[in-house]
């Protein structure tokens, strides 16, 4: 079992800008599936550059990405990981970013409020695994096996090649093939800049209204906070 | 299994296996031979009807309003201490405020069932996440079976560790993640190389679905599971299987107490151990849980498989 300070710090071999593009396509399949089945909506939940994802299993990501797609902050939390008996202390949450710069840290701490756990009366954060970004390359005080052992795992599809990442949303998702176009253009609208926005046609609304017609209000708000519009009824 | 003789790694046996050593086929037979989840609902006319109707459901997470409040404060601060980071910013619009949201499930026909069900086919396979459309199939049952209700399964005592002998309601999401969620958890454990096949889901609440303790119980009878790095029997091969969003925390090989008979005729490991689901197509294919096959069907097919 790890302790908390006998960890050194490491490069992960993670491509930043590619694991951006990876969290666009999950969010891209996640808005497109979303109507027919709602019970997916907190999967994947984007506010500004900050990019949250969870399993069904209890498992939970948080990326903060920086203008230029670069990771400056990940947070992971997994509840199958061996350090459950550990995690449950800000200490501990905090220990991960130990050797980051100050201002890491500092945000870091912040972002620990998404993780917390209920600890009888007290909620404290349940921390398995931290990164954070240095001069475009990623760093952890794990080996990248440890870190994906204890939450790194989460993000495993969005670290996939496209081509490998949308066959397992295929089948995982239940996709049909209208899906997996619409779902796909707009990834690659999407990923052209990464301020930019992409717009849903009102062919595409259509095809996704039929799936599940009450849901497209959440479907919409979904989609706009990672910068994918639907275009405007004419 | 008439004539095995002993063969080297762990053996799997059921707990409730009365017979004295390895009683593989019964442990297969158990596992191939159990329904799908929500047979009881998908298999009778009336009862599916009522399945397939849209479903609304709403809800939010308890929000505790002055530790969001003081949250609120504290990113405040952080925020005008760098007031060029729009982290802070960004980080405010997360936080859960406990506003609520209606949902729905759409209605859904016999068509659109049979489209998902052909599509499944070749999503089945050991250690494979459950579907989106599984897991709606297995949510609708559930309420269907517990008139409204959304409640855990209960797991006979003292299998897997649960001692869940009692259903507990369980709530949907649509904000938050919460221990009271429901999830669908594998019987048959997942990193041991469970499959996906509906008669391998149980709805469980989440607190009971996570946690490094729910990996006890049996996985996959055709898999011989050892600690992470452990070594393999000789001849025994490598467990292959594509791997999802698991945590390797096992060693999975073949399973070789199957194939006993044939590894006696041929004095070495056979090349077609049941070391994966896909080579017994019959037993371990999609499962439809609107009609389950005999298990007189079954029992043939797997004597077949231990001849």
């Amino acid at each position: 079992m790890d302790g908390f300070d006998d960890r050194e710090k490491n490069e992960l071999a993670i491509d930043g800008a590619a694991l951006w593009e990876g969290c666009i396509l999950a969010s891209c399949v996640h808005g497109v599936m979303l109507p027919e089945y709602p019970f997916i909506l907190p999967e994947h939940v984007w506010s500004g550059g900050i990019y949250v994802t969870r399993n069904e299993k209890g498992g939970k990501a948080a990326l903060y990405f920086s203008e230029n797609r670069e990771v400056v902050l990940g947070m992971f939390q997994d509840f199958r990981s061996e350090r459950t008996e550990l995690v449950l202390s800000e200490q501990y949450a905090m220990s991960h970013y130990q050797d980051a710069p100050e201002e890491i840290r500092s945000m870091a701490e912040a972002m620990t409020f998404l993780f917390e756990a209920r600890d009888g009366e007290k909620r404290l954060p349940f921390v398995t695994a931290g990164i954070w970004g240095e001069d475009g390359k990623i760093f952890c005080r794990d080996t990248q096996e440890d870190w994906l052992l204890h939450g790194g795992h989460v993000l495993e599809t969005q670290m996939l090649p496209f081509e490998e990442a949308m066959e397992r949303y295929r089948v995982h998702c239940s996709m049909d093939e209208r899906r997996v176009e619409i779902a796909e253009r707009i990834y690659r609208e999407r990923i052209q800049s990464p301020s930019g926005q992409a717009v849903l046609t009102e062919e595409e609304i259509d095809a996704l209204a039929v799936t599940g017609p009450y849901n497209m209000e959440a479907c919409e708000e979904v989609f706009g906070k990672f910068g994918v519009l639907f275009a405007e009824e004419e | 299994m008439v004539g095995a003789k002993a063969v080297k790694g762990p053996r799997i046996k059921p707990i409730d296996c009365k017979k004295k050593g390895a009683c593989p086929c019964n442990a297969f037979l158990r596992c191939s031979g159990r329904r799908p989840y929500g047979n009881e609902v998908w298999g009778n006319k009336e009862r599916a009807a009522q399945a397939m109707q849209g479903i609304a459901y709403g809800g939010h997470e308890e929000v505790d309003r002055d530790a969001v409040l003081a949250l609120l404060q504290k990113i405040r601060e952080e925020g005008k201490k760098k007031p060029r980071n729009p982290f802070y910013r960004n980080l405010k619009g997360l936080i859960d405020k406990g506003k609520g949201r209606v949902l729905v499930m759409p209605a859904i026909t016999e068509i659109d069932i049979d489209e998902e069900m052909n599509r499944l086919k070749s999503g089945i396979h050991n250690a494979a996440d459950f579907t989106y459309f599984q897991i709606s199939m297995a949510i609708r049952a559930n309420l269907v079976r517990n008139e409204g209700d959304l409640q855990s399964d209960i797991y006979v005592s003292g299998y897997r560790g649960k001692n869940k002998t009692q259903a507990e309601k369980m709530i949907p999401y649509s904000g938050g993640y919460t221990p009271e969620q429901w999830s669908l958890d594998h019987v048959q454990v997942q990193a041991k190389g469970g499959c996906n096949r509906f008669c391998n889901g149980a709805l469980l609440r989440l607190r009971d679905n996570c946690g490094v303790k729910n990996d006890r119980g049996p996985g996959c009878p055709c898999v011989d599971v050892r600690k992470k790095g452990a070594a393999k029997d000789e001849g025994q091969n490598d467990f292959k299987f594509k791997m999802t969003t698991q945590i390797k925390r096992y060693s999975l090989y073949e399973c070789t107490t199957f194939c006993i008979n044939k590894r006696n005729k041929a004095e070495n490991m056979p090349t077609d151990t049941p070391g994966s689901i896909k080579t017994y197509k019959e037993v371990c294919c999609a499962d439809d849980p609107r009609k389950p096959r005999k298990k007189a069907v079954l029992k043939r097919e797997v004597e077949k498989i231990c001849k």
